[in-house]
């Protein structure tokens, strides 16, 4: 049996207990994805703590939403969604004390990013969480997870316009922060000379 | 800058990101442990399946509750019709003229016996209006070597010859029994000893004037001669001899409203008139108890619930190069439907009707906005909803053969509130205010069949079918421009019905 069949057998199995709710196909499809589905909330949430209520609150509905996975798709594309939908939800939540404005004086950074090859991920996880949760969150669904503008605008109850201007201004200050971090590269190397 | 150093960060983002990987704190499981439910035994749908079952099982089970107490209840009409049948099929021709021409006084005294019991556990009574209806179960019950017979009256009675006399005041206890027929037909000592005839006496004085009026020809100057007045007293039984011997009489009867507790043991080895035809009986009740007015007119009103299957086509709004609504494939969903029917029916076949209710419209969309991302979107609406129906009805088999059953076709606009909405993707929720209807407007559909429990209750099963759409998009319905979702739904209903006809 080739390796990737052996997963998706596994894979098989597993959601067959979860869908029968047992607690041991349960905790295996926790051991299985926890750690890639917690990188997904961290993410979206600077904060660790609030990253595992996510990572709580995410499994909780795929445990309890699996009947609804029909088997169209890989299984662990469809858990990201919940977790990507789990996060979007919290931070929903969070902007009705602060909604999102549509930014159309903002800078359009229309540009693409440029960076030295020097980035790592440790270097785009702090960026990332360098951004204000609005910035990162259209961010993530734009570049990372491949949302169109449309969509996004439906998960966050905001405009397309308004999707697209915050886009544009998560680049402009990430090109900011990244000019930023380069200088204080070089500083600390010109010292360390 | 270099070309090398100058990098699309977006593609490192989605490189690097895409694939992170960080290990949770360990309590995480135990946590989310204590939030999954625990195993359950019936799904959602199984649970719906099983109530549904419960309440066809309910609709049975009253319905079948009420066919017994239909059976142990009968009206005089009832048990007029029955007697004269009984008088038909059990009389002789020759007894039959003497009947019919013994037009005694005593056919016209309206005075009601109170019950006839057959027997201790024979679930029919029979209220009996006039004295000639005694008699004809009293030849029933002889044709069928009927031991023993009780009559309870409310009035003390007595029973001459083959007619009863009622409005005796000073009679107590006239207990009588056929003892040369039951020699005939019972060797049972027991039974002979304990059927003795009984007879009070009574003052002479006190005997009705038209037991003894010669023009009422009950009994000629002579045949009162032969009673013995000595003393002023009459024996009942001597009465009833007398007459019994001239007209040919083989049954005599008990009467008083006392005797019941002491006679169980009789009453139970007395013939059931369930050994009568059922379906003449059946035909007979019928005939009394679903008047023919009932069924045909009337308002009716009663609570309804069913389950449905429902289809929510997807916005075209929404559709655009990547997201084509083609490409939504739409999962097998159940709602379910409850409320309060309302309906007059103005004539035999023609009426109008309402249901108002809560109809649930559950849909699960599989779909697939862009070529890599596959959604799992449940959509649940609840609606208001509101039909205004034309009713065409018909009667089907003969009502005197079967309850009667009338089915029907109900057609007619429908308007729809949404109440509330739920929905999720992904297990998800989600806001769709724009993919939703809020009003709706459409049509609406009705198959259904009317089962009557008695004259003023029915039980309804049925099928529903609708559809709708925005209710200002309406027009654009049939139009290629119609963006607005459209929701059908097509499911099953049983309804309780209490119905009030109007006076005729």
């Amino acid at each position: 049996m080739q390796p990737t069949d052996y997963k998706i057998e596994l894979y098989k199995q597993l959601i067959d207990g979860c869908k029968k709710n047992n607690r041991d196909s349960q905790k295996k499809m926790y051991d299985l994805l926890s750690s890639k589905m917690f990188g997904v909330c961290l993410r979206y949430v600077k904060d660790r703590e609030i990253a595992e209520d996510l990572l709580q609150e995410g499994f909780v509905k795929i445990f309890t939403n699996i009947e609804k996975f029909r088997g169209e798709g890989s299984f662990e594309g469809w858990a990201r969604r919940i977790f990507v939908n789990t996060a979007i939800e919290a931070y929903r939540k969070s902007t009705k004390m602060y909604p999102i404005v549509n930014l159309e004086s903002a800078e359009h950074f229309e540009g693409e990013l440029v960076y030295n090859d020097t980035l790592e991920l440790e270097d785009l996880m702090k960026l990332i969480h360098g951004l204000s949760p609005g910035y990162r969150t259209v961010f993530n669904l734009y570049v990372i997870e491949g949302y169109s503008h449309k969509e996004i605008a439906e998960l966050l109850q905001i405009s397309e316009g308004t999707s697209k201007s915050q886009l544009a201004r998560a680049r402009y200050l990430l090109q900011d922060l990244i000019t930023a971090n380069e200088k204080g590269t070089k500083q600390n190397e010109a010292i360390a000379k | 800058m270099k070309q090398s150093q100058n990098n699309n960060i977006e593609a490192l983002f989605r490189k690097l990101l895409g694939k992170v990987e960080e290990q949770p704190s360990n309590d995480i499981w135990s946590k989310i442990e204590t939030q999954l439910p625990k195993n359950q035994l019936f799904s959602t749908f199984t649970k719906g399946v099983i109530g549904f079952g419960i309440l066809i099982f309910c609709s049975f089970s009253i319905y079948q509750i009420t066919k017994v107490e239909h059976q142990k209840t009968k009206v005089n009409r009832l048990a007029i019709e029955k007697q004269n049948l009984i008088a038909n099929k059990y009389n002789t021709p020759i007894e039959k003229e003497k009947i019919n021409k013994k037009e005694l006084p005593f056919t016209r005294n309206n005075i009601s016996l109170n019950e006839i019991h057959f027997n201790k556990k024979e679930v029919l009574q029979v209220n009996i209006n006039r004295s000639k209806d005694v008699i004809e179960n009293l030849q029933d019950l002889n044709a069928r070597s009927t031991e023993s017979v009780v009559i309870q009256t409310q009035q003390p009675a007595i029973l001459i010859g083959n007619e009863l006399a009622l409005n005796t005041p000073e009679l107590k206890i006239i207990e009588t029994n056929i003892t040369s027929r039951l020699e005939e037909k019972t060797n049972i000592e027991n039974s002979k000893n304990e059927l003795k005839v009984e007879t009070n006496t009574f003052e002479m004085d006190q005997i009705p004037a038209s037991i003894l009026n010669p023009e009422n020809n009950l009994f000629s100057e002579s045949e009162i001669s032969e009673f013995n007045l000595e003393n002023n007293i009459i024996n009942s039984t001597q009465i009833l001899e007398t007459k019994a011997s001239k007209i040919k009489v083989e049954k005599e009867a008990i009467v008083l409203k006392s005797m019941w507790s002491e006679k169980e043991e009789l009453m139970q080895k007395s013939a059931g008139i369930d050994e009568v035809d059922p379906l003449t009986l059946r035909r007979l009740k019928n005939k009394v108890n679903f008047d023919r007015v009932n069924i045909n007119k009337g308002f009716y009103v009663g609570p309804f619930a069913g389950v449905n299957y429902s289809w929510l086509s997807v916005s075209k709004k929404y559709q655009d190069k990547e997201y084509r609504v083609e490409n939504v494939k739409y999962k097998l969903s159940f709602g379910k439907t409850f409320g309060v029917a309302l309906g007059y029916d103005f004539s035999k076949h023609w009426g109008v009707a309402t249901d108002f209710g809560l109809s649930t419209i559950n849909q699960t969309y599989l779909e697939r906005p862009s070529e890599n991302k596959l959604n799992t979107r449940s959509v649940s609406l609840n609606y208001w909803q509101l039909p205004i129906y034309i009713k065409y009805k018909a009667n089907i088999g003969n009502r005197l053969q079967h309850r009667p059953i009338t089915v029907g076709g109900l057609i007619g606009p429908q308007f729809s509130f949404l109440k509330n909405q739920k929905s999720t993707e992904n297990g998800v929720d989600t806001e769709i205010n724009q993919r939703i209807n809020e009003k709706e407007f459409g049509l609406a559909g009705i198959i259904n069949a009317d089962f009557y429990i008695n004259k003023n209750l029915f039980l309804t099963l049925g099928l529903k079918g609708s559809f709708g759409t925005n209710l200002n998009g309406f027009p654009k319905l049939q139009g290629s421009d119609n963006k607005d979702p459209i929701s059908y739904q097509f499911g099953l209903f049983t309804r309780f019905n209490f119905k009030v006809a109007p006076k005729h």
